[in-house]
């Protein structure tokens, strides 16, 4: 009867560990830009996009490329595997998903952050204003 | 008006029924029992009449009201205007309620029949009052003017709503969550039949009664959820039916638990076995679904998913805590204070009993669940232990869950082949031979064709074990009594959905193909051609792909379009070439193309961007078209190839630098032009010491004017980098590189789609149905064998 919950408890001990180092393995922390130059380790940065450099598309590679700048004003070259991500260009901020390789962010996935998703804060008044004037 | 007051009715109906039942079960008071059913009745009847109201505010377009005004508008299709019922967070939690008060109608007659009433129905009304409350706090019936007190007067009707977001319309909106949330709701019939078992201390004979829901819950969340996988692969164009997201893990981790307890309660009907552990994995769905709901709907995820989990204020926020702990509490409590009365039944179960099969593979579903709600929480756990919220990377889902799914997959077939206590291991093994046999064979094919990874190979040995093993069981009981074979099916299902996982996951293709206007490509032995635009609406464009296989040739319209309701974001909707193609109806040819060459594989068309050849790099300011200049690399455009040769400090600016005040940087510009002239040129910038930059412009002879908008030194490599912002003077040729930047429409289009070729992914949705199946069909064998019992 012992034996049987010691195995039991074993085999759990097993799993919870498993689990913690499989957990703690794969946690993708915050970090800033010049956290991520310094970890090899899949990161996420938080920043803005820099709009006024370049940023462009190249179809060969199925990259998106773009500049961005994190709160300390690091500025942080990015390589998006994929196309430019949705709400790009309305977003406040971004978060790019990645590791820091050979100069370049190779990030896997881009967020963006947007103030009004789904939700409306104005309410109806400027929406049929907004309406009226797409009509005219 | 109307709608408060009947959510008020609710309420009070809801909350008189439960502590009528309580009363009753405690003191057997005949008039309390009574009145518990007329406050049921009246809460579940206002709560239908709520919804119905509710339905009809959003039927008849009364704007004035703030939901109707958020998520529905004059231009919705009917079943689209229906379905608006329940695409925010009040009409969803009213769907939900709904459910439970109709639900609640059925369990009293049906607790009654058993001789549960009081007791089950005294904790279901509690539950339903609960859920009441949260219509009572977040009112679904606000009028604008209650929402936007500053910016809408009151009594002000706006023509129309701001309308359904896009992602949602379409057909999958109108019935996925309906199935899903009708199984969410059935997830409280166990929980209160498990409270009830406790309360009575009727320990053995609840399950009986409560099986035939566990059933029902597992059939339709099930189901539920594999639309919702469907639609993520059909429509929004994720590339695959699952995601790990939260919203979806969210409903199937209380799916996985109501699994297993299908698994233990069959082994308690059997053996008397897991007397403690069923009150638990009874009640587990449904404080899961209670978990699941706080994850998603109190905004604790905050921006950590792809999904927006709007905040909905603090009242819902502490309702809902309120909503789990208060049952979470009511359930373990009254569990740790009965166990030690519950008797233990011994059970010598042997590593080759069927009893020890479906032990490890309820665990095996259970511990899936751990993994998988750890993993869901991460955001949580990480604000608890470092204060930053992070989420978790998916592969962690896959790393744990492998094993466990390998473990499982072995035991859905071992399972079938034990006996109950203890197995003959010599008609074991000869049960045993002809799965064993075909799995091995089937394995090595699939070596041969190219699956390389261990792990790999080991889940589709054991799930083609699993397979063969439930067929030939199926088989034998289809020949005797088919009621039976609902067991069978499941586990074909499930075998197959493994296998279909394991193809169309880890052995998909992918291609990024540019497709520039009316060249061919040629992608998986298919010829594509983007042949231009058709415009849907107002807002959505078609790009049409025309491909060619031989002689067959159809159009791929792949949508892509900037969705005004969601500020401007980009939407991509897939064209998948697969036996679920509703364009069969108008193209009766494209049957025969599809029964072609797509019986065992899909090819999914995903629109990535539309792009001018020779890319968008040039983008301009007002200081004109920006070049990003590194140290001595020179860049040609127009009519000059330029090379920043450095920074240069005048000398008298040298002091003030080191001084850390305001001074200016120069940038040392070399303009080559065609013929060989070389003109250099400094545009200096004065540095501020807060950081800000003052540009100054430069003027060539021929009027060009240069402006240095940036500056950056690497940190690491120390090296320097400028953007140079050059506008060509009027006379300038190079004028044109001004509208080419803005208007690329003058260059030729290239569409860049995205080409995947997903293997036997029809087994992974032919494998669900065949799943839900069996649960439908054991759930019917369960419920007439209860009423042949109870008459």
């Amino acid at each position: 009867m012992r034996t049987k919950y010691i195995v039991a408890g074993l085999v759990i001990v097993a799993f919870v560990i498993f689990g913690a180092i499989s957990f703690m393995q794969n946690n993708i922390e915050y970090v800033s830009a010049k956290g991520a130059e310094k970890t090899n380790r899949t990161v996420q940065v938080k920043g803005t996009w820099m709009k006024d450099m370049q940023s462009y598309y190249d179809p060969k590679t199925n990259t998106f490329h773009f500049y961005m700048v994190d709160d300390q004003k690091t500025v942080l070259p990015v390589v998006l595997a994929g196309a430019k991500p949705n709400n790009f260009e309305i977003a406040n901020d971004i978060v790019a998903k990645g590791r820091y390789e050979n100069g370049v962010f190779q990030a896997s996935e881009v967020l963006t952050k947007c103030p009004s998703k789904y939700q409306s804060k104005t309410g109806p008044q400027a929406s049929s204003q907004a309406a009226t004037s797409t009509l005219n | 008006m109307l709608g408060r007051v009947l959510i008020f009715a609710a309420f009070g109906g809801m909350l008189t029924a439960t502590f009528a039942y309580i009363y009753n079960f405690f003191t057997g008071d005949e008039k309390a029992l009574k009145v518990a059913r007329i406050g049921y009745h009246v809460g579940a009847i206002s709560v239908i009449l709520t919804a119905g109201f509710f339905m009809n505010m959003l039927l008849t377009h009364q704007f004035q009201y703030t939901y109707v005004w958020s998520f529905s508008s004059l231009e919705l299709s009917a079943p689209l205007l229906v379905s608006t019922f329940y695409a925010g967070q009040e009409g969803s939690f009213m769907l939900w309620t709904m459910y439970t008060a109709i639900i609640g109608l059925i369990l009293m007659v049906y607790s009654r029949k058993h001789h549960y009433e009081s007791s089950v129905m005294g904790i279901y009304s509690a539950i339903a009052s609960f859920l009441v409350l949260l219509a009572v706090v977040k009112n679904p019936f606000e009028h604008v003017w209650q929402t936007w007190p500053q910016n809408v007067k009151a009594g002000f009707m706006p023509d129309d709503g701001r309308g359904l977001n896009p992602l949602l319309q379409n057909f999958w909106m109108v019935i996925h969550p309906p199935i899903l949330f009708l199984g969410f709701a059935s997830t409280a019939v166990p929980f209160a039949h498990s409270i009830s078992g406790l309360l009575r201390k009727d320990y053995k004979k609840w399950i009986n009664v409560a099986v035939p829901w566990t059933l029902f819950s597992s059939a339709v969340l099930g189901f539920g959820i594999t639309l919702g996988g469907f639609w993520a692969y059909e429509t929004l164009g994720w590339g695959g039916f699952w995601g790990w997201d939260p919203v979806e893990n969210s409903s199937f981790i209380p799916w996985l638990v109501a699994v297993a307890s299908v698994h233990t309660l069959l082994v308690q009907r059997r053996t008397g076995g897991f007397l403690r552990a069923n009150f638990i994995m009874g009640m587990m769905p449904f404080l899961l679904v209670l978990y699941s709901t706080f994850l998603t709907r109190s905004g604790v995820l905050g921006d950590t998913s792809v999904h927006s989990f709007v905040t909905p204020g603090m009242w819902v926020y502490i309702l809902l805590v309120a909503l789990m702990a208060f049952f979470a509490i009511i359930g373990f409590g009254l569990y740790f204070f009965r166990v030690k009365d519950i008797p233990k039944q011994k059970i010598n179960y042997t590593l080759t009993s069927r009893e020890f099969a479906l032990f490890l593979g309820a665990a095996s579903l259970v511990i899936i669940a751990g993994f998988t709600l750890i993993g869901t929480s991460a955001p949580l756990i990480t604000n608890i232990l470092n204060g930053k919220a992070s989420a978790i990377d998916t592969s962690y889902y896959i790393k744990t869950n492998l094993p466990l799914a390998i473990l499982m997959a072995a035991m859905i077939g071992f399972g079938q082949l034990f006996w109950w206590k203890k197995s003959n291991s010599q008609t074991l093994l000869k049960t045993m031979q002809l799965p064993v046999l075909a799995a091995s064979i089937l394995t090595i094919i699939v070596i041969f064709a190219g699956m390389h990874d261990f792990s790999m190979i080991l889940f589709f040995l054991a799930s083609a074990f699993a397979f063969f093993v439930n067929l030939q069981i199926a088989y034998k009981i289809a020949k005797g009594n088919p009621k039976f074979m609902g067991a069978s099916l499941s586990h074909i299902g499930v075998s197959l959905l493994f296998i279909g996982i394991i193809a169309s996951a880890h052995y998909d293709k992918h291609m990024t193909i540019p497709l520039p206007l009316n060249e061919p490509a040629n992608a998986f032995g298919y010829k594509l051609e983007y042949v231009g635009t058709t415009q849907i609406d107002n807002e959505k464009t078609a790009y049409n792909v025309i491909v060619q296989n031989g002689n067959s040739k159809f159009n791929a319209p792949l949508v892509m379009y900037a969705s005004a309701y969601n500020d401007g974001a980009v939407m991509r909707h897939p064209y998948i070439f697969s036996l679920v193609n509703y364009d069969i109806f108008s193209h009766p040819a494209l049957l025969a193309f599809i029964g072609k060459n797509m019986m065992t594989r899909d090819l999914y068309l995903s629109p990535q961007a539309l792009e001018y050849e020779g890319g968008n790099r040039l983008r301009t300011t007002q200081y004109g078209i920006s070049v990003p200049l590194n140290l001595n690399q020179p860049v040609s455009l127009g009519k000059y190839t330029f090379t920043f040769k450095g920074f240069q400090v005048p000398e008298n600016q040298r002091q003030a630098m080191m001084n850390g005040q305001a001074f200016q940087l120069g940038s040392l510009i070399d303009l080559t032009t065609a013929d060989g002239k070389t003109e250099t040129i400094l545009p200096t910038n004065k540095i501020n010491p807060g950081g800000q930059t003052e540009l100054n412009s430069v003027h060539t002879k021929s009027g060009d004017q240069f402006t240095v908008t940036d500056v950056r030194v690497d940190d690491k490599t120390k090296e320097a980098s400028i953007t140079l912002g050059y506008m060509p003077s009027a006379k300038s040729q190079d004028v044109s590189l001004l509208t080419q930047a803005e208007q690329p429409q003058n260059r030729k289009e290239v569409l860049i789609i995205e080409a995947t070729i997903k293997p036997f992914i029809n087994l992974v949705w032919g494998g669900v149905i065949i799943m839900v199946i069996g649960f439908i069909v054991t759930w019917r064998r369960r419920r007439e064998e209860l009423m042949k019992e109870a008459s």
